[in-house]
C-alpha cells in the first residue's frame, strides 16, 4: 500500500495508526476514514494521503516530512518504508517489524524500542533509542542503524540490542548504559559511556572520557564472533571495519563498576 | 556375505537411545584445541562408569567455527538429561574452561537446552560479559590469558549409543591392525564417534556378572583364552577379538560408521581377519538394530 502526502497540517501529524496489520484487510475508503491527530485536532488520513493499492505486509509513505510523528511507533509485524524525512518519535516502543526511512529521523527515534530493525539513511536526532517518556528503560533489544549522524544522549540507558551509526554521535553517547551493543564508525563527543554499568562500544577513534581506563591491546576470539555478527546486522560494515584479531580496549565507567568497554577498531 | 574372503557373520549391534550434545572447541592454534578436546573426553569410553560416552568427531577449519579460530568438534552421549548437563558443565568446567586459549560453542542449536557459560559464568566473580546477538548469548569470562568466550547454552538431541562390531581375527596383531584400518575409515563419518581408547575395546562386555556388584562383566563367549571351557562363539582358528564401539546422533551415522569401518577392518591381502560379527543381547535390551549384512548390502 502506498500513502503519499498531499496536504500535511502545520501542526503536525500522528502517524502511529499507520501501520501493516491495522490497516491490513481494509478497503481503501474505510482506510481513508481513520481519524489521525494533528495538534488538538483530528483530521481523515484520506485528507492528508492519497491512497493506493492494499495493503499485505508492506506501507510505503512518500513526501513525509519532519512534521509527521511517530512513524512506526507500535509497530508489530510487517513493514514501513518512507521516501522521505520523519519527525520525533519515530519507531517508538516497536516491538518487531522493520522502519525503513530514505532521509533523515528527529528526535527520540526508536525510544522504548524492544525489537524489530530500523534503518535511517540521513541523520537522526537526540534521544535515540533514549527511554521514552516517564519510561526509565532504553532499547531493549532490536537493531537501530543510522547512516548519518546522531545527536545527543543517543542509546541512553539501553539495556540489550544493536545501534550501528554510520556518522558521528554526539554527547553522552550510552550514558547510563546497562548492556548491549553501540556501533561508531565516525566521532564521538564528550562524556561517552557517562554512567555505563556494562555493554560495548565499537570505535574507530576513542574519545577521552575521563571515566575510562585503558585497558590494553588484547587478542580476543570474541572479536571475531562480534564483527561476524556486526556484519549480519548491516553488511555494509565489512567495508569500514578491518577485521583484526586485536583491538585497544577501554573500560568504564569506572565510577558504576567499569564493566563497560569501548573497543577501537581499525578502519581498513 | 563375504567381504575379502571375510565372513560377515548374519548378526546385529544391538543400541540403546542416549541423550547427545555436540560442543565446538576452538584455540590459538590445532594443538591446544586438541588438547582441550582430549582432555574433554578423556575418561569417558563407557557410561558404565564414566558418567558419560565422548569422542572426537572431527577437526574444524576456521572457516567452520564462530570464532574464526581452528576448532574441534566433539560429541557427548549420556543415558539422561541431567546426567549430561551435569557432565558438560563438569568437563568444560575442568578440562576446556582451563585449557589455554580456548573456547566453547554450541554445536548444536535446537532442543532441550544444556546450561554452558550459564554455569561456567559464574567463575568470572561478578567479571563476566554476557553478549546477546540475534537472540544467541555468549559469555566471556576474564582469565589469566585473556578472556574464555562460550556459548551461554548448547542442546540436547536424542542420540544412538552401542553400535558395534567384532573382530576375530587370527591372532592379535592382525586384529590390532584391522581394528587401526577400521578407526580411520570411520573417524571421517561425521556424527559418529567411536569412545574407547583409540576407538577400540578389547574388555567387551555382557550384562549383568556372577558377582552382585558388576552391572558388566567379561564377554566369555568371545574370550579366546576361554575356548574349551564355556560354550564358546570362537572357532579354534581366532586368536584375539578385539570390538568397535559407535555412538551416533543419527541411526544412519551409525550405519555408515560401520559399513566403512568393517570394509576396511577387511582391505589387504594377508589381513588375518576371519570373522566379523556384532554384540548384541538377543534384541531383548535395546530398540536399535543394526543388521551388518543388511547396512554392507
Amino acid at each position: 500500500m502506498r500513502l503519499t502526502a498531499r496536504d500535511i497540517p502545520p501542526a503536525g501529524i500522528d502517524l502511529m495508526p499507520i501501520c501493516p496489520a491495522a490497516l491490513a484487510g481494509l478497503s481503501i475508503d474505510t482506510i481513508r476514514k481513520i481519524r489521525l491527530s494533528s495538534g488538538a485536532k483530528r483530521v481523515a488520513l484520506g485528507d492528508v494521503f492519497e491512497v493506493e493499492g492494499h495493503c499485505e505486509d508492506t506501507v510505503e509513505l512518500r513526501r513525509i516530512d519532519r512534521r509527521c510523528l511517530r512513524v512506526g511507533a507500535g509497530l508489530e509485524q510487517g513493514q514501513i518504508r518512507v521516501r522521505g524525512d520523519v519527525g520525533d518519535e519515530a519507531g517508538r516502543g516497536m516491538s518487531n517489524g522493520v522502519l525503513k526511512v530514505s532521509g533523515n529521523a528527529g528526535d527520540s527515534l526508536a525510544s522504548g524500542l524492544s525489537g524489530g530493525r530500523i534503518e535511517i539513511g540521513g541523520d537522526a536526532g537526540d534521544h535515540l533509542g533514549a527511554p521514552a517518556r516517564g519510561q526509565t528503560k532504553g532499547i531493549n533489544r532490536g537493531v537501530v542503524i543510522v547512516k548519518g549522524n546522531v545527536g545527543n544522549h543517543a542509546a541512553a540507558r539501553m539495556r540489550r540490542g544493536v545501534v550501528v551509526i554510520h556518522g558521528s554521535a554526539g554527547t553522552y553517547l550510552g550514558e547510563r548504559m546497562i548492556a548491549g551493543t553501540i556501533v561508531v564508525l565516525g566521532s564521538t563527543d564528550r562524556h561517552l559511556g557517562t554512567g555505563m554499568r556494562r555493554g560495548t562500544f565499537v570505535l574507530t577513534e576513542m574519545a577521552k572520557s575521563p571515566g575510562f581506563a585503558e585497558n590494553g591491546n588484547y587478542e580476543l576470539p570474541f572479536l571475531k564472533v562480534l564483527f561476524s555478527q556486526l556484519e549480519n546486522i548491516d553488511p555494509s560494515l565489512r567495508k569500514y571495519i578491518k577485521k583484526t584479531k586485536t583491538a585497544q580496549r577501554w573500560l568504564g565507567d569506572l565510577a558504576h563498576g567499569g564493566l563497560g568497554e569501548v573497543l577501537v577498531v581499525e578502519k581498513p | 556375505m563375504k567381504i575379502n574372503r571375510v565372513l560377515i557373520e548374519d548378526t546385529f549391534a544391538e543400541a540403546f537411545p542416549m541423550k547427545a550434545t555436540r560442543l565446538v572447541i576452538t584455540a590459538a592454534d590445532k594443538t591446544w584445541a586438541d588438547n582441550a578436546a582430549r582432555a574433554l573426553t578423556g575418561f569417558a569410553t563407557s557410561v558404565i562408569a564414566c558418567g558419560c560416552e565422548a569422542g572426537i568427531e572431527r577437526y574444524l577449519k576456521p572457516n567452520e567455527t564462530p570464532d574464526g579460530r581452528v576448532g574441534v568438534s566433539v560429541l557427548l552421549f549420556t543415558m539422561s538429561k541431567k546426567e549430561l548437563i551435569k557432565q558438560v558443565q563438569n568437563r568444560v568446567g575442568q578440562c576446556v574452561l582451563t585449557s589455554p586459549t580456548s573456547a566453547c560453542f554450541a554445536g548444536i542449536e535446537d532442543g532441550p537446552e544444556v546450561p554452558l557459560g550459564k554455569a561456567l559464568r559464574f567463575f568470572g566473580d561478578g567479571f563476566q560479559i554476557a553478549k546477546v546477538f540475534n537472540g544467541r548469548r555468549f559469555w566471556r569470562v576474564p582469565v589469566m590469558d585473556g578472556e574464555f568466550l562460550c556459548d551461554d547454552v548448547t542442546h540436547i538431541t536424542n542420540g544412538i549409543g552401542g553400535g558395534n562390531f567384532l573382530i576375530l581375527a587370527r591372532d592379535q596383531q592382525a586384529a590390532l591392525r584391522a581394528s587401526e584400518r577400521a578407526i580411520v575409515a570411520m573417524n571421517k563419518v561425521p556424527g559418529a564417534i567411536m569412545p574407547f581408547p583409540g576407538g577400540v575395546v578389547r574388555s567387551g562386555s555382557k550384562v549383568g556378572s556372577k558377582y552382585k556388584a558388576l552391572p558388566a562383566s567379561t564377554n566369555h563367549k568371545f574370550c579366546p583364552t576361554l575356548r574349551g571351557a564355556v560354550n564358546s562363539e570362537l572357532d579354534k582358528n581366532v586368536g584375539a577379538v578385539l570390538e568397535i564401539v559407535i555412538d551416533g546422533v543419527t541411526s544412519q551415522a551409525i550405519d555408515e560408521a560401520t559399513r566403512v569401518g568393517i570394509i576396511a577392518a577387511c582391505r589387504g591381502r594377508d589381513h588375518g581377519v576371519l570373522k566379523i560379527s556384532a554384540g548384541n543381547y538377543g534384541g531383548n535390551l535395546g530398540p536399535h538394530h543394526f543388521k551388518l549384512r543388511q547396512i554392507l548390502k
